[in-house]
């Protein structure tokens, strides 16, 4: 396909069918984000005009202030430290979960050791208990470890790989030619260098997309905060964020929405920073190896 | 599944790469067995317990055999739930696929711009279950929604149906919900197709396939291991689902958006029955399983890994 | 290996820096939004600047206090001094979760010598004192009298009887084309014990192993909002499933003329709609007068819990509450009518109007008021979710109102022997 547009120069044709491209990919992207724009207008809309005026996505006034306002939260701790706090969780998360979820996959994915299969349906099967019934035992587990209060609880088991980012990462390993491996295993390599020299280099696609999606979920992790930490100094903005909604009295709605909207930033950044090395694909960084 | 195992001649060299392997495998594997003895194993079957007895987290847990299980039956909104996630299993996960699929293939085309088009189908994904999308949501399929607007500018009538609020649609709505979040999976499969070697295409090129023959027997193939991780993915993730259906209907109206992981939730956290919840929690494993189960057998047949 | 090792240690020296100190502070947790937060916050301020004590807040949002809350009694975990709801404080009673405060009282660490018997019994089970009441609330119907007069019709009166109501609020709509009342504070399962109680019933008989009202009463009561809902006087039933927040309520948009909802609540409609229409009127729930069948309800309670390491701390956090001059002058009664009778006059002459007329009206609703009801069972959220389901079902005309009725019944009874 990117040959094919690549080989030809520029004709009317071409040019009709680039524009035509572009107008459907706006529109659907228009679509896509009217729901974000609504979110982000009405952060910016003074709190009483939110519902009145909900079809216009021009506040009357921009409220900048909203963030302000919002970002103070209960004036105890502002979002810096909620914010400050999610990023300590994300980034060694991340880290913890890419990393082990690499090696665990290549031992799933390439070496036939004795009990593998029976292995990879035990971890295929801890992805399928709701987290809700896991949260009490866990809870007498981590405290009797002493870890409550802290974030080792959310942090730690990420290190011990992440059955969806293992498996993940096998679909991709499995899709390497085995004749490298092979190539490999003539030149007298180990599986630590098959693994370090060989598939890592290749793997590349998968490692990032498991470390944006690693981000974001530890980004947004809520069940597991909400019962491991009780000091709301150490709350990500995950739990802060739902506090802006109250059943009893009125709600904060355009404060609530301008830290939803800033909430989203940082995981869009790290995408953006990512994804550069996700269009260059294994084409052009693997295979070398 | 795994790699096939080949049987060696039975030499003293051969034994020692044997163990070797198996060696070399148990290293790499290591940080998920110690996770699963030290972290999973033990609340895992501690709620395996929990579901044969009845404990409301407040007290003792007390043994009362298959009684939970017994009661399942009898539950009407257990039978409710179960149909309710059915459909919204079937709708969403091939809705969802399709979606990310055809986007995926249309941002690794060679157009200007590609990695910003990716960035917005992206985003929304970034919403998930925010406190955020439930007013969205209402605002946009409510009565006097964004929604009713376009349908009533393009048919000329007022129209003020309540898509998130009738038992005929709000499921729908909620299914609609999870097709906009398919960025996710859109972005596998876009590293998947990135992955596939061009000397595939090259190779096409020469034979004079034509763009839906390259797709049909160069890109399916190569992308099928990545389809069916997403597939199985799709499919657990679907079953579990119910942050979107807690904060947007709470279930309702008439349970008709009643997720059984919402149930689950409920019965565990509203109603303080633990050990009940425990119980659905461990049927909803076995019925994840028998789908998943279904889904890797026939997985021989469809899904070409390199060998 | 060695990086991944470092790291980790890195994270676990990040995280593990939680000091322990000598003179531990009292564990105090509320649920809350960010400004009851706030004042819960200054609140505790106050507390320590008038006492010394240090304290250390742990806070969620209403559902998520509770996921919790649960969790942490599981572990015998819970802090110090929790704040409980009517409807769940008996469960942890029974479980032993939670200190009896006699003692305290005796020895005038809570100091309840203002206070009246009435407003502290329904923190009572059995011999012990369990809860503080932390202030009275209590149902109310708010009128839109400005909205009520532009229509030419008159404000119910306290007399004014149950169909009277639901014609009056019909008549409202079929006059103005907009709404007599608010269908999201109907779905209310207390509106309906107030109505089983104007029939001299209860929800829940004494053993509560079955449900305290006969089935004409529910099915009167249901085919009264069909009534109202297939006369177009509330809002369609497929509007209230996602419920967005009390501002987009038709009454807090001056679209509907009256509503019922909590004395604590009221004030947000009531500041809502000062500007347009003025202050509101209040008036018991209609059908109430002559039954007595209003109740005057702890708006939360105040407990420590059976595990507290910090009991005589957590005690003076309480009676800091109950008995602190400047601190309730700052929380001005926004948690219900103190229910010290020193505080509660102290309150009262420096209110505003709007919060004044609470104050006003409480007085009133207690001579219409008989006895509170026992606390729920543990079975009450499920079935109050099951009194929606069935209810909407009527509404969306699934069901007869005596079939969705007599379904709830059913449901009821067996949740309760459950």
């Amino acid at each position: 396909m990117q040959i094919t547009a690549k080989s030809h120069a520029m004709t009317p044709k071409k040019a009709f069918r680039s524009i035509r491209f572009h107008a459907l990919a706006l529109l659907f992207g228009l679509v896509m984000l009217y729901p974000l724009l609504w979110m982000f207008a009405s952060s910016l809309k003074p709190n009483e005009e939110v519902f009145t005026t909900v079809a216009s996505l021009i506040p009357s006034r921009v409220m900048w202030e909203n963030y302000k306002i919002g970002w103070e939260s209960s004036g105890r701790y502002t979002y810096a430290t909620y914010f400050g706090n999610s990023l300590i969780i994300a980034v060694f998360s991340t880290i913890g979960g890419v990393v082990s979820s690499s090696l665990v996959a290549f031992g799933f994915a390439r070496i036939p050791f004795k009990g593998s299969k029976v292995f990879f349906a035990v971890m295929m099967a801890t992805m399928l208990l709701p987290q809700q019934v896991l949260l009490i035992p866990q809870y007498i587990m981590f405290k009797s470890f002493g870890w409550i209060n802290t974030y080792l609880p959310i942090i730690v088991p990420q290190f011990c790989g992440v059955p969806f980012f293992i498996f993940l990462n096998m679909q991709f390993m499995r899709g390497v030619p085995r004749e490298l491996d092979e190539a490999a295993e003539i030149d007298g390599c180990g599986w630590f260098n098959k693994y370090f020299r060989i598939m890592l280099p290749l793997s590349v696609p998968s490692l990032i997309t498991s470390a944006v999606f690693a981000f974001y979920w530890s980004w947004q992790e809520f069940l597991g905060p909400l019962i491991y930490i009780s000091k709301p100094k150490l709350y990500p903005a995950s739990i802060a964020l739902k506090m802006f909604s109250d059943p009893a009295t009125q709600t904060n709605w355009s404060g609530l929405f301008a830290m939803t909207t800033l909430s989203i930033v940082p995981v869009l950044l790290v995408f953006l920073f990512l994804q550069k090395y996700l269009v260059e694909g294994v084409a052009t960084t693997g295979l070398k190896g | 599944m795994t790699t096939i195992v080949k049987r060696p001649p039975v030499s003293q060299a051969a034994r020692a790469r044997r163990r070797n392997t198996n060696l070399a495998g148990y290293a790499f594997i290591l940080p998920w067995l110690i996770g699963l003895i030290v972290f999973t194993s033990v609340p895992m079957f501690y709620s395996l317990y929990l579901s044969f007895t009845k404990y409301d987290a407040l007290g003792a847990p007390q043994w009362i055999g298959v009684n939970n299980y017994v009661n399942m039956v009898q539950d009407d909104t257990f039978w409710k739930a179960l149909g309710v996630t059915f459909k919204y299993v079937f709708l969403l996960v091939p809705l969802r696929l399709a979606s990310a699929l055809a986007v995926a293939l249309v941002l690794t085309t060679n157009h200007k711009g590609i990695g910003l088009y990716r960035t917005v189908y992206y985003v929304p994904s970034l919403l998930g279950g925010s406190v955020a999308i439930a007013i969205i949501w209402a605002r946009i399929f409510g009565s006097n929604g964004a929604f009713n607007g376009i349908i009533s500018a393009l048919s000329g009538t007022v129209f003020s149906f309540n898509w998130v609020g009738e038992i005929s649609t709000a499921l729908y709505s909620l299914i609609l919900l999870g097709c906009w979040h398919f960025g996710s999976s859109m972005l596998i499969f876009v590293s998947g197709i990135k992955q596939i070697p061009a000397s595939y295409y090259e190779a096409a090129l020469l034979d004079g396939a034509n763009p839906w023959q390259k797709f049909r027997y160069i890109t399916l193939p190569a992308l099928s291991p990545v389809i069916f991780f997403n597939l199985v993915q799709g499919i657990i993730n679907a079953f579990k689902a119910f942050s979107e259906a807690l904060i947007i209907t709470d279930g309702g109206p008439l349970n008709s958006t009643m997720l059984f992981a919402l149930y689950i939730y409920k019965q565990g956290f509203s109603y303080f029955k633990m050990g009940y919840a425990c119980a659905m929690s461990w049927v909803l494993l076995v019925i994840i399983s028998i789908f998943s189960i279904f889904v890797f057998k026939s997985s021989d047949s469809w899904v070409h890994y390199e060998s | 290996m060695k990086k991944l090792l470092a790291v980790l240690l890195a994270a676990m020296m990040l995280a593990a820096c939680v000091p322990a100190l000598a003179d531990e502070p009292v564990r105090v947790a509320w649920w809350g939004s960010e400004s009851s937060n706030k004042v819960y916050l200054t609140f505790s301020d106050m507390f320590t600047a008038a006492t010394g004590i240090e304290y250390e807040a742990e806070y969620l949002s209403w559902g998520d206090y509770w996921t919790k809350i649960n969790t942490l009694a599981a572990a015998n975990d819970m802090p110090d001094m929790v704040r409980m709801d009517y409807a769940y404080i008996k469960n942890y009673v029974d479980k032993g979760l939670l200190l009896d405060l006699t003692p305290l009282v005796e020895a005038g660490k809570i100091n309840l010598s203002d206070v009246a018997d009435s407003a502290i019994s329904g923190g009572r089970f059995g011999d012990g004192l369990y809860g503080i009441n932390a202030g009275s609330n209590g149902l109310v119907l708010a009128v839109n009298a400005k909205l009520v007069a532009d229509a030419g019709m008159e404000v119910p009166t306290n007399e004014m009887t149950w169909d009277e109501y639901v014609d009056w609020v019909i008549a409202y709509h079929e006059k103005t084309g907009l709404l007599g009342t608010d269908l999201f504070n109907l779905k209310d399962f207390n509106l309906y014990r107030v109505f089983a109680r104007q029939h001299g019933e209860e929800l829940y008989n004494e053993a509560q192993d079955a449900v305290g009202y006969s089935l004409e009463t529910l099915t009167k009561y249901f085919s009264d909002l069909k009534k109202m809902h297939d006369a177009g006087a509330v809002q369609n039933v497929a509007d209230v499933t996602v419920d967005i927040g009390k501002e987009n309520y038709p009454f807090a948009k001056a679209e509907a003329a009256s509503t019922v909802t909590v004395t604590d609540s009221y004030t947000t409609y009531a500041k809502l709609l000062y500007d347009s229409c003025g202050l509101l009127e209040l008036r018991i729930i209609p059908g109430s007068a002559e039954t007595k069948a209003m109740f005057v309800k702890p708006s939360q309670f105040l407990s420590i819990s059976a595990n507290a390491e910090q009991v005589d701390k957590a005690a003076a956090y309480i009676d800091y509450w109950t008995n602190g001059e400047d601190a309730n002058l700052y929380i001005n009664g926004t948690r219900g009518i103190p229910i010290s009778a020193k505080i509660s006059s102290l309150v009262a002459s420096n209110l505003d109007d709007i919060s004044a007329l609470a104050f006003d009206y409480m007085q009133v609703m207690a001579e219409y008021a008989s006895d509170l009801y026992a606390p729920d069972p543990v079975a009450h959220t499920e079935i109050g979710d099951e009194f929606i389901s069935q209810m909407t079902s009527v509404l969306f005309g699934n069901a007869t109102p005596e079939e969705a009725a007599q379904k709830l019944i059913d449901f009821s009874n067996k949740a309760l022997n459950n």
